[in-house]
């Protein structure tokens, strides 16, 4: 048992005990709340994807001309609950279930995907034909199907196979058939009254189990996730911390956590090549640099918080990473081989934590030149969850824009730009940070210098002072906001909306519960998913409703 | 010597020096500096790091007397002037005389008007078209180096100070790596690649000096592996001297040798002609052309068997390993 798996069963132990020690306390002492309204929460591409693959097997190549995902409050996963299917996103999802369907019945991968042999293969087969609907059916829509879904398919399969005499080519449409249903390319969330407590409303046992394996896994639930629930299982809360250890434990875990950061840092906009840089300027930032860049920091997360099940604050000061030879060369340091390996910055280097990694560094900076405003902005709203206004309409940015001008550095640029007032505020909350980081250029490469004058990289940080990045990154790890942030990033990850008012009181708990714990990722997961915020709701959201 | 480079120098000391004493790995165990950082060595990667200033050739091909230097503008004002070829004067002749056991040759002027200077192959190569500037040979040279068909790297050891030192040393490796090259079609700083297992391909170490940022060292000998479409093969220069511009982690200038017109015909000849004449040349012409070689009097056929070369070359720094 490795030390991670160890730490599973004693947080999953521990939930039991607290289960049984507290009566009907089932969340650990958790504030007593109601979550707020659920909705239809659309798969991503990814969860799209990774469902397809754990369902029908990872040969299956899904296509990517599948309906745009939408970020909302910051989160794909909670776009993810206001978005529906155009009409011609439903034709993409239609070609795209076709494709599947022919791979997943086609002659090399059907022997894996279907259990029964049909009595012919140039006809109808029922029997053989409804073992696979019910089958595959459960796992797609995350719960047993109704007779007459099931019924409905089998019609399909059937007389698609009479007509094309074939058997495979009628099950395909009956598969087909499944995978454009809105049960499977949306997560419905289903409620239902409290029998402990008729004013209240909880999800369904299914419909936890979709939320918990989605949250961990980023995938729909195994049969043994969907058994737990079906049976009732998952009612009880010591079931479902066990079901919740045994999915971290997983190694699709590492599929979830790499999902939830992927969206908080926002590195689809990589995956879909909208992280540009002059290709003169920065001649280093090829595709493959680019991609490796999201990956470094990725996997250093996993390492850390994973692997390793460190504090989390220390992401922002650790050393610790992953590189490949590209990367090598954006940071100037020796690392050969073919591919990844673990590495160590220097302890008297000028790099420490995500924030020094090339990939936020491109994300949050412009294609010609690095951005103090943008890197602030994005410390502030993404990591300290502080709300920033949008910059007013009629703001003239020629002066922060002209890097070859008389003012010769950032912090120059902008200390002129902020003399206008109606920028001042928001900026003296963004730039100070962002500054920190003007060692950093466009591409997140080292340099003490910009057109010449030395850039001075030192701030404050509400109230603590550094001289550099490496400073910047202790102040953000010692900031009494970062732990609440990402508790609160993570809930509205896994519950897809923003937290309504009545909620504060349980984030409040879940933070005190992780830092307690160190900040232990593992921990938070734990108490969030046992959780009235996770486990009950107001209602369904109407449809007018928008992200609070 | 600019300050950013003695910094970037002192780093890549540091982290070299530091690896040395110790630094550990999990891994691989390898490590390496941080160069440009100020700090000291950071560990990861693969291969042990070599205690020395490395390079990688980002260009490397035929210099042309005649060449646009709007095409190499890193050349200008280094080794090549519109009114004389600096290369050297690697006979110590003024047109190689006539005494028996010379090759009698016409020499260039260095644009100072110093005589002398060497370049015989020029003669040669200026009678085939695809062996001009931006031609086939040129062309296929020039990309040979950037995507590890002829990758090259070079190591300047004893450096102290990159503008004025009395003693450095120069060695060129081939490597089986391939550089990381931009979005600009260029080569990039700062990458890793490890000299070629085999020694063969490790040049003899030329010794010189720094003068006013300008390195010249030599004589060495040197063999290029190279597997360049239907040819490979090892390209031998011999008796070469080197002369570099080194800059803000750049260095230009050109290595000047000899070069057998065996190699050259082993090289560029057969297989360019007898494989669907690619390059477009007559082979009998070809073959009448090494007839000016201007070098390697060999005393049992009284023939001259080389021919004086110049080739340009272009590096920036990288990190090498064993």
């Amino acid at each position: 048992m490795t030390h991670n798996q160890r730490g599973r069963c004693i947080a999953a132990l521990l939930a039991v005990v607290a289960v049984a020690c507290a009566g009907s306390d089932t969340s650990g002492g958790a504030p007593a709340t109601e979550g707020g309204p659920v909705a239809l929460r659309r798969l991503t591409s990814q969860q799209y994807t990774q469902s397809i693959h754990d369902v029908l097997g990872n040969d299956i190549v899904v296509p990517s001309r599948i309906e745009p995902d939408a970020r909302l409050e910051g989160l794909l996963g909670v776009g993810a609950s206001f978005v529906s299917v155009t009409p011609s996103g439903f034709e993409k999802y239609e070609a795209a279930a076709t494709a599947i369907a022919e791979q997943a019945l086609g002659s090399e991968l059907r022997g894996a995907n279907l259990s029964c042999e049909p009595s012919s293969a140039s006809g109808a087969d029922d029997s053989c034909a409804r073992e696979f609907i019910a089958t595959i059916g459960r796992r797609l829509f995350r719960r047993t199907l109704a007779e007459d879904e099931i019924a409905r398919r089998v019609a399909i399969a059937a007389s698609s196979a009479t007509e094309l005499g074939d058997f495979y080519a009628g099950l395909e449409m009956a598969l087909t058939s499944l995978l454009v249903s809105p049960n499977f390319l949306f997560r419905v969330e289903e409620i239902e009254p409290d029998p402990a407590d008729g004013s209240r409303l909880r999800l369904t046992s299914t419909s936890v189990a979709t939320r918990l394996s989605y949250l961990i896994w980023n995938s729909t639930p195994d049969d043994e996730l969907l058994d737990a629930a079906e049976s009732g299982a998952l009612l009880n809360t010591g079931n479902l911390a066990a079901q919740a250890a045994r999915l971290l434990d997983s190694p699709k875990a590492e599929a979830g956590i790499r999902a939830f950061f992927s969206d908080l840092l926002t590195f689809r906009r990589i995956d879909e090549g909208l992280v540009r840089k002059s290709p003169t300027e920065f001649p280093a930032f090829t595709l493959t640099l680019a991609g490796d860049a999201k990956e470094q920091t990725l996997r250093t997360i996993v390492d850390h918080l994973v692997t390793n099940e460190l504090d989390l604050r220390e992401l922002y000061t650790t050393r610790s990473t992953f590189l490949t030879p590209s990367l090598g060369s954006v940071y100037a340091v020796p690392f050969g081989g073919g591919g990844w390996g673990p590495y160590e910055f220097a302890e008297d280097g000028p790099r420490a934590g995500l924030l020094s990694h090339v990939s936020l560094m491109s994300i949050t900076a412009h294609p010609g030149r690095s951005s103090a405003t943008l890197r602030g902005k994005f410390v502030r709203e993404v990591l300290l969850c502080q709300d920033i206004p949008d910059p007013p309409a009629n703001v003239d940015f020629s002066i922060v824009e002209n890097t070859g001008g008389e003012l010769r550095t950032a912090r120059e640029r902008l200390g002129e730009h902020v003399t206008n007032d109606a920028c001042a505020g928001c900026h003296q909350l963004m730039d100070p940070i962002g500054l920190a980081f003007e060692n950093f250029d466009a591409i997140g490469a080292y340099r003490t210098q910009e057109n010449g004058v030395d850039i001075d990289a030192s701030g404050n940080l509400d109230g603590q002072s550094y001289d550099d990045a490496i400073g910047m990154g202790q102040a953000l790890r010692d900031h009494e906001s970062l732990g609440p942030c990402m508790t609160r990033n993570l809930y509205r990850y896994a519950v897809g909306r923003n937290p309504v008012s009545g909620e504060q009181a349980l984030l409040t708990f879940l933070d005190d519960r992780f830092a307690a714990s160190g900040y232990r990722w593992g921990s938070l997961i734990d108490a969030l998913v046992v959780s009235d915020g996770f486990l009950t709701a107001s209602g369904q959201r109407e449809a007018e409703e928008v992200a609070q | 010597m600019k300050n950013n480079s003695l910094k970037w120098v002192l780093a890549v000391a540091m982290g070299f020096v530091a690896s040395a004493c110790g630094s550990t790995n999990e891994g691989a165990g390898a490590t390496g500096g941080s160069a440009g950082t100020g700090g000291s060595a950071g560990t990861g990667g693969t291969g042990n790091a070599r205690e020395a200033l490395g390079y990688v050739f980002g260009d490397f091909g035929f210099l042309y007397p005649d060449m646009n230097l709007e095409t190499y503008p890193n050349m200008e004002n280094t080794d090549f002037g519109e009114e004389g070829v600096r290369g050297f004067d690697l006979d110590g002749q003024i047109g190689g005389g006539t005494d028996p056991g010379t090759c009698l040759h016409e020499d260039f002027d260095a644009p100072d008007g110093t005589p002398g200077i060497d370049y015989g192959l020029w003669s040669f190569l200026r009678q085939f078209e695809p062996m001009r500037q931006s031609q086939l040979i040129d062309s296929v040279i020039s990309s040979a180096v950037k995507n590890g068909e002829m990758s090259i790297v070079m190591e300047l050891g004893g450096v102290d100070d990159m503008v004025n030192d009395d003693e450095v040393t120069v060695q060129i490796f081939s490597t089986q790596d391939s550089p990381l090259v931009g979005t600009d079609g260029q080569v990039l700083p700062n990458g890793t690649l490890a000299v070629h297992p085999d020694s063969t391909y490790h040049s003899t170490i030329a010794t010189g000096a720094i003068v006013n940022g300008v390195l010249v060292a030599g004589p060495f000998d040197v063999s290029l592996k190279f597997n360049i479409q239907i040819v490979d093969a090892d390209m031998q220069l011999t008796d070469n001297w080197i002369r570099l511009t080194l800059g803000n982690g750049t260095a230009s200038g050109i290595l000047s040798g000899h070069w057998s017109t065996a190699q050259i015909d082993e090289i560029i000849g057969t297989p360019t002609t007898q494989n669907g004449n690619a390059a477009g040349f007559d082979y009998t012409e070809f073959l009448a052309a090494m007839e000016a070689a201007d070098a390697g009097y060999d005393e049992e056929s009284g023939e001259c068997t080389s021919f004086t070369t110049i080739f340009r070359l272009e590096a920036v720094t990288a990190f090498l390993t064993d």
